[in-house]
């Protein structure tokens, strides 16, 4: 006989009471290699099976005392995950033992007198059948392994995520969002933060897959998106950035759709640029037709700068005003029947909310509706911002404020931008954190931010470009407005000088900014006199600038122009106090 | 899903064609249609007749066929895009980098 | 009976294969079954003597298994014919059926002592 090679070291346990059936069964079980113990009842047919832990056990029905049944039924369990095959020995034709064997487990049975060869093939079978066994479990306990650690990476993942995505402004009463994660770490990531003149960023972005991808990606997208924001960066800036980034880090053909809209509460307009994500909309109560935004980029990530456009649009919004964004989870979103929840559905909702303004709940009360209880398949993310008055933001500023310090300082800085500057980078980022260096700046830093941004393109766009601000009246002419300001920038000639004058001393100070710009300069006199109470646009520059500052003069032909901020011991701020944004 | 692929009689052109829901599944299926080529040729078409649903992870994918054939010099045509279809092209502003008839 | 004919009561072929199978342990199977058999005969009898028909039964069972794995399979048929008998309660029939077994069994177990003597 010879040794087979899958039998070595495998142990068989053999409980048979007949002494001539076992010595038989021993010896035909030896010759195949298998090591081999004997029980002869069923007691020690236990006992033997704890102590040695047989992989295969030959079991005769009828023993006395315990029977093979009950041992069957007890080393079944004890053995509980592995699998210990039990032949039972018994004849097939052993009418009620066939019943009994079964429901206790028997994997096999052999009946008298035993044929060595059908013995052979059964222990063979068996003991593939084991094999394959301890391969699925140990692949099993694998991927159970794999999978726990991968959950855990990803807790780990999302712990980190949010502790950078979470700084930002998202509990604020014009701002409502639901954010439902299918993974662990869900691919959406939805940021929020002012800028150091109290304007609103907002992002809400899609990364392809779920998990650590996701994670890998809205990492730096966070931090750029945050810290670029607390500096005063434009929204186009900041996207270029966050796709530098990302085209840089993101394996090929992972990707960030995504939305970006940066809100002015003082101006009353909202900048956006969506690359990838469904159309965000505008929602004015009372107007007949929805404002689509609509993607017309790239999504974030995709293609390296050479190839990014981080034109934005602007338009125009009114106290009220609300803006639906959400990504494609919620367009996909199936019900029962595989119909997805679509564009139509979505529109025709927040249509209906025009009328009565409650875009959000309506909207999150329909996918529900339509999911039912069918599960998700992808992520549900949605935020809707509401135009509120600058006074209303009960957000803070992009800045902290730091608490006042003693001492003095007196200084003059002189900054001049030359076109290929005016053309390729703002300026105005550099000053705020060269401002926000005096701490005692830093109460106010949120006016003269708003400020110096309003002087700056005062001074680009009417100064340099010589822009019509009547255009801003009617809506068309405010898209046409912004249109005309890209193509301007691109042939764009001259200099834009800022000249700061500092003195502060301890808690009082005063600063005088100047900006002058080499255009022929603009009638300011005319441009305030045309200015309406409320209903215009193009006027609110200076409106606002008047209200944040003790005093703003225009000198010479417009080209130049002085603000002058100043604040007391006692904290009172440009004569009439004014708070913050 | 399933993925089909057939070059063209003079070897210039593959095309590639998904029928189903073309979604991650199709991942490895949608690789070997142009990897395992012996010989790469000139132009690639991926036929979406028979394509009912397109996710992100397929828009990765045509990324990785883009990057494959080419990148910025690559010849990649996106045909026969159902409405559906289309329109997440078009939400992506994929013909920035596809010609999509 | 001729040492031939009792020899003719077991199975030689099956016997040829237990001796290969069995090597220098056959003589000690043998050995066993003669020991186990009478053992067995002796419960049936014991059983049958105070009315325990779950021992009786037991017993040709095992007689039964033993016997056809050495090769008396008109043996063990018997046996397994005064287990059923047991089984079923058929107490008339039992004792004819026991003295049928024992009868059979004298002329086996001398069979096998045959072989045993002739290795």
């Amino acid at each position: 006989m010879t040794c087979d090679a899958a039998s070595g070291g495998v142990r068989i346990l053999i409980a048979e009471d007949n002494a001539v059936d076992r010595m038989l069964l021993s010896n035909i079980v030896r010759k195949e290699g298998y090591e081999v113990a004997e029980a002869v009842d069923g007691a020690q047919a236990l006992a033997r099976f704890r102590e040695w832990r047989p992989q295969m056990v030959l079991l005769d029905a009828l023993m006395p005392g315990l029977d093979g049944f009950e041992v069957a039924h007890f080393i079944k369990e004890e053995a509980g995950e592995d699998f210990v095959p039990i032949i039972f020995l018994t004849s097939l034709n052993e009418a009620d033992a066939l019943p009994r064997a079964l429901e206790v487990g028997g994997d096999d049975f052999l009946s008298k007198p035993y044929n060595q060869i059908v013995l052979k093939a059964k222990l063979a079978a068996l003991q593939r059948m084991r094999a394959m066994h301890v391969t699925m479990q140990r692949q099993r306990d694998e991927i159970s392994r794999h999978h726990a650690h991968l959950i855990q990476e990803q807790e780990a993942a999302k712990a980190v995520f949010d502790n950078v995505a979470h700084t930002g402004n998202l509990e604020a009463s014009f701002i409502k969002y639901l954010i439902s994660p299918l993974a662990v770490f869900n691919g959406d990531v939805l940021l929020a933060a002012r800028n150091p003149s109290g304007d609103l960023n907002l992002l809400l972005g899609d990364f392809t897959g779920h998990g650590l991808t996701a994670a890998i990606g809205a990492m730096p997208l966070a931090e750029i998106f945050y810290g670029m924001t607390r500096k005063g960066f434009s929204a186009g800036e900041i996207l270029r950035e966050a796709n530098r980034k990302l085209a840089l880090i993101l394996p090929k053909g992972y990707f960030c759709c995504a939305t970006m809209v940066a809100m002015s509460f003082n101006k009353g307009t909202v900048e956006f640029w969506n690359g990838g994500l469904p159309p965000g909309c505008l929602i004015r109560p009372g107007a007949g037709d929805l404002v689509h935004l609509e993607s017309s980029h790239l999504p974030l990530g995709i293609r390296g700068d050479d190839g990014f456009d981080p034109g934005t649009r602007v338009l125009q919004m009114a106290l009220g005003d609300k803006l639906v964004m959400c990504t494609d989870g919620v367009i996909d979103a199936r019900n029962a029947g595989g119909e997805a929840f679509g564009y139509e559905r979505f529109d025709d909702i927040l249509l209906e909310a025009q009328t009565d303004g409650n875009a959000f709940e309506r909207l999150k009360h329909e996918v529900y509706g339509h999911i039912g209880s069918t599960g998700r398949d992808d992520d549900i993310t949605m935020v809707e911002v509401t135009m509120v008055s600058a006074e209303e933001v009960d957000l803070p500023h992009g800045e902290q404020s730091a608490e006042l310090l003693d001492g003095s300082e007196d200084f003059r800085l002189s900054y001049e931008l030359g076109p290929r500057s005016l053309r390729s980078s703002n300026p105005l980022p550099l000053l705020q954190q060269l401002l926000v260096e005096f701490p005692q700046l830093r109460p106010q830093a949120g006016a003269i931010f708003t400020v110096l941004s309003e002087l700056y393109s005062n001074a680009l766009e009417h100064g340099l470009m010589g822009l019509d601000s009547g255009l801003k009246r009617s809506a068309s002419g405010f898209t046409e407005y912004y249109e005309r300001r890209q193509r301007a920038l691109a042939e764009l000639n001259g200099w834009i000088r800022f000249d700061f004058r500092c003195q502060i001393d301890g808690g009082s100070g005063r600063l005088e900014v100047t900006v002058i710009d080499s255009g022929p300069g603009f009638d300011h006199e005319a441009v305030a006199a045309a200015e309406g109470p409320n209903h215009s646009y193009h006027g609110r520059g200076v409106q606002l600038l008047r209200g944040l500052c003790r005093s703003l003069t225009y000198r010479g032909r417009g080209n130049e122009v002085e603000a002058v901020f100043a604040w007391d011991q006692d904290g009172s701020v440009n004569d009439e106090c004014r708070a913050d944004g | 899903m399933a993925v089909a692929a057939e070059v063209s009689a003079n070897g210039e052109e593959l095309v590639i064609r998904v029928t189903g829901r073309f979604d991650f599944s199709a991942h490895q299926q949608f690789r070997d249609a142009y990897e395992l080529l012996s010989e790469q040729p000139r132009r690639y078409r991926v036929d979406l007749q028979e394509t009912s649903y397109l996710d992100s992870s397929a828009l990765g994918m045509l990324l990785l066929l883009r990057d494959h054939a080419g990148g910025d010099n690559a010849e990649v045509t996106l045909t026969n895009c159902n409405p559906d279809v289309r329109k997440i092209l078009t939400i992506s502003n994929f013909e920035q980098l596809f010609t999509i008839h | 009976m001729s040492a031939g004919q009792m020899v003719e009561r077991l199975d030689q072929q099956l016997l040829k294969e237990l001796e290969i199978l069995m090597e220098d342990d056959f003589c000690a199977l043998l050995e066993t079954y003669l020991r186990d058999s009478e053992g067995r005969l002796f419960e049936v009898a014991e059983a049958w003597e105070t009315g325990d028909l779950e021992r009786l039964r037991h017993n040709a069972h095992s007689l039964k298994g033993a016997s056809s794995n050495i090769g008396a399979a008109d043996l063990a048929v018997l046996c397994g014919e005064l287990e059923r008998l047991a089984r079923d309660r058929a107490i008339e029939r039992v004792p004819g059926m026991i003295e049928r077994v024992k009868s059979e069994l004298r002329d086996v177990r001398d069979a096998v002592r045959t072989i045993r003597d002739g290795r």
